[in-house]
C-alpha cells in the first residue's frame, strides 16, 4: 500500500489531533444521555460536554456569550438558516464572485422566487484592496444583506471580510461570513468585527468531526425565523421553538459525539495558537508554490493570502485525469468545479473542467509534500513519454 | 431545610446559571421541573437553598441570565 498523501484539506481536514478522536471516543462511551432532555445524570453529562465546548468555541471565535454558538451539521446548515433567517424579501442581496454553493444555491433559490436580487462584486486574487473597492461600489442603498466568504475554496484567495462587515454595520444591514475555508486558519472576533452571523464546518480548519459545523451569532443579531422546528428539550407545550438561544435553532438531538471533536479541535487550536498556525500553513503553502512553479506546464491559481488552498491546471491533462493519476500514486487532491462555478467563471475555467485544488492543512508536514513532488513529476513525465 | 426553585427555561440556561452561582460558592442542583406544573411543558430549573435566593437572583440579574421564581418546596 503506498503512503497517503492527503492534500484535500479544503474538503475535510486530514489527519485529526489525536485529542480530537480521543474527545469523540470519550463522549460515545462516557456521554450517554441525550442532553436538553432529562435531568438525570447522563443527560446531565452530555449537555455539560454540550455547553462546555460552546464555551470553547466562544472563546475562539470572540463571542461574548456561549450561548450565541448554535450547533448545525455543517457549515451548509448554517447558512441556510442565516440566509433564510436574515435575508428580507423585496432587497438585493450582495455576493462575492467566490462564493461556493452552499451561499449561491440557497440565494439563487430565493431570486427564483422572486423574492430578492442578487448582485455580484468582483474580487482579486492578489490585492484586497482591489476586492473591498468593488465592494463598496457594489454596496447600493438597494443592498440590505451581504453574505460573503472569506476565503475562496479555489485559490485561497482572502476576501475583506473585516471592511465589509464593518460597512454592513454602519448601514446597519445583516452581514453573513462564510468562513468555511476561514476558520481555524485565522480567527474571526465576531463581536468586534459586528458580524451578524458566522457559518463554519467543524471539520475542515476547525479540526473537527465531519457531521459537526456551527452557526455563531452576533450578540446583536435579532431573533429571525427558524429553518427547522421540532423538539429542543423545553416549553413542549408551545407551537414555537422559544426565544432562548441557542435551543430555538437547534431542532432535534445534536451531534454530542461530533461535538465534542469540533471543540477538541478548537481547544488544540486556541493552545497552538494563531501565529503558530499561520507559521506553518505560510511554509506549507510556500513549499507547495515552489514545488508547482518546478513545473512549466502547470497554470497556477494561487492567492497572496496565507491560506493554503491553490489551484492548478496542466496544459494537456484535463483535472480530473490528473486526480486520478495522483490518486493512483497515493496522493489526495481535488479536481472540477469545488461546488463554486461563480469562482470557476471568475478564473476562466468553467467551461474547462475546472481545476484541480491542492489544499494543505495545519497537520501536512514537508514530508507529505515532498512525497507530492514526486508524484506529480512521475505523473507529468509520464504524460510527456506518451505525447 | 427550606428550598426555592429557580426557572431557567431550557438546560443551556440552566447550566449557564448552575455554573455562575457554583463560582459565587452557591449551591444547586439542576431539576426537570414537572410539565404539568408549569403549564408550558418540560422546563429545567435549579433548586438552592431559600437562604441563598437572593444572592442567586441578583448573580443572574448581572449576567443577563431570563429566569422566573418559586418557592416553599421542601426536602
Amino acid at each position: 500500500m503506498k503512503p497517503l498523501i492527503y492534500l484535500d484539506n479544503a474538503a475535510t481536514s486530514y489527519p485529526k489531533p489525536e485529542s480530537v478522536c480521543a474527545a469523540v471516543n470519550a463522549s460515545l462511551r462516557l456521554c450517554a444521555g441525550n442532553p436538553g432532555r432529562s435531568a438525570h445524570r447522563a443527560a446531565v453529562a452530555s449537555a455539560s460536554a454540550v455547553y462546555r465546548a460552546r464555551e470553547t468555541l466562544s472563546e475562539y471565535f470572540g463571542a461574548e456569550t456561549p450561548e450565541q454558538i448554535v450547533f448545525t451539521l455543517n457549515a451548509t446548515h448554517a447558512l441556510n438558516t442565516a440566509i433564510k433567517g436574515l435575508v428580507r424579501p423585496g432587497g438585493c442581496v450582495l455576493i462575492s464572485d467566490m462564493e461556493h454553493n452552499a451561499v449561491f444555491r440557497p440565494l439563487a433559490k430565493l431570486e427564483s422566487e422572486g423574492k430578492i436580487r442578487l448582485r455580484v462584486f468582483r474580487t482579486s486574487p492578489a490585492d484586497p484592496s482591489q476586492s473591498l473597492k468593488s465592494f463598496c461600489e457594489a454596496l447600493v442603498p438597494e443592498v440590505n444583506c451581504v453574505v460573503m466568504t472569506g476565503a475562496s475554496n479555489v485559490d485561497g484567495r482572502l476576501l475583506p471580510y473585516r471592511e465589509s462587515a464593518e460597512k454592513c454595520r454602519e448601514r446597519k444591514i445583516p452581514f453573513i461570513l462564510d468562513a468555511s475555508q476561514l476558520a481555524g486558519h485565522e480567527r474571526i472576533a465576531v463581536d468586534r468585527l459586528g458580524i451578524t452571523a458566522l457559518c463554519a464546518p467543524g471539520h475542515k480548519g476547525l479540526l473537527g468531526p465531519m457531521g459537526s459545523g456551527v452557526l455563531i451569532l452576533g450578540k446583536d443579531c435579532p431573533r429571525f425565523e427558524t429553518l427547522l422546528e421540532g423538539g429542543n428539550g423545553y416549553h413542549s407545550r408551545e407551537r414555537g421553538m422559544g426565544d432562548l438561544l441557542p435551543e430555538r435553532y437547534e431542532a432535534g438531538t445534536v451531534a454530542v459525539p461530533a461535538i465534542a471533536g469540533l471543540a477538541a479541535g478548537a481547544d488544540f487550536l486556541l493552545h497552538t495558537g494563531e501565529e503558530a498556525v499561520r507559521a506553518t500553513e505560510e511554509r506549507l503553502k510556500g513549499r507547495l508554490l515552489d514545488i508547482l512553479a518546478s513545473f512549466p506546464s502547470l497554470g497556477v491559481f494561487a492567492s497572496a493570502g496565507p491560506i493554503p488552498v491553490v489551484s492548478i491546471c496542466d496544459s494537456v491533462l484535463s483535472p480530473g485525469e490528473l486526480a486520478q493519476e495522483l490518486a493512483d500514486l497515493g496522493a489526495c487532491t481535488r479536481a472540477g468545479l469545488h461546488c463554486a462555478p461563480l469562482a470557476h467563471q471568475a478564473l476562466g475555467t468553467l467551461e474547462t473542467g475546472g481545476t484541480l485544488r491542492v489544499s494543505a492543512g495545519l497537520l501536512n508536514t514537508e514530508t507529505d509534500l515532498n512525497r507530492f513532488y514526486h508524484c506529480l513529476k512521475a505523473v507529468l513525465n509520464r504524460k510527456k513519454g506518451t505525447e | 431545610m427550606q428550598l426555592s426553585i429557580i426557572t431557567l427555561g431550557s438546560q443551556t440556561n440552566a447550566i449557564k446559571a448552575q455554573r455562575l452561582l457554583r463560582e459565587h460558592r452557591i449551591r444547586s442542583e439542576l431539576i426537570k421541573s414537572d410539565s404539568s406544573r408549569t403549564g408550558r411543558g418540560c422546563v429545567y430549573s435549579l433548586r438552592v437553598f431559600a437562604r441563598d435566593l437572593p444572592a442567586a437572583v441578583l448573580l443572574l440579574d448581572e449576567h443577563n441570565v431570563p429566569y422566573e421564581t418559586g418557592s416553599g418546596v421542601r426536602f
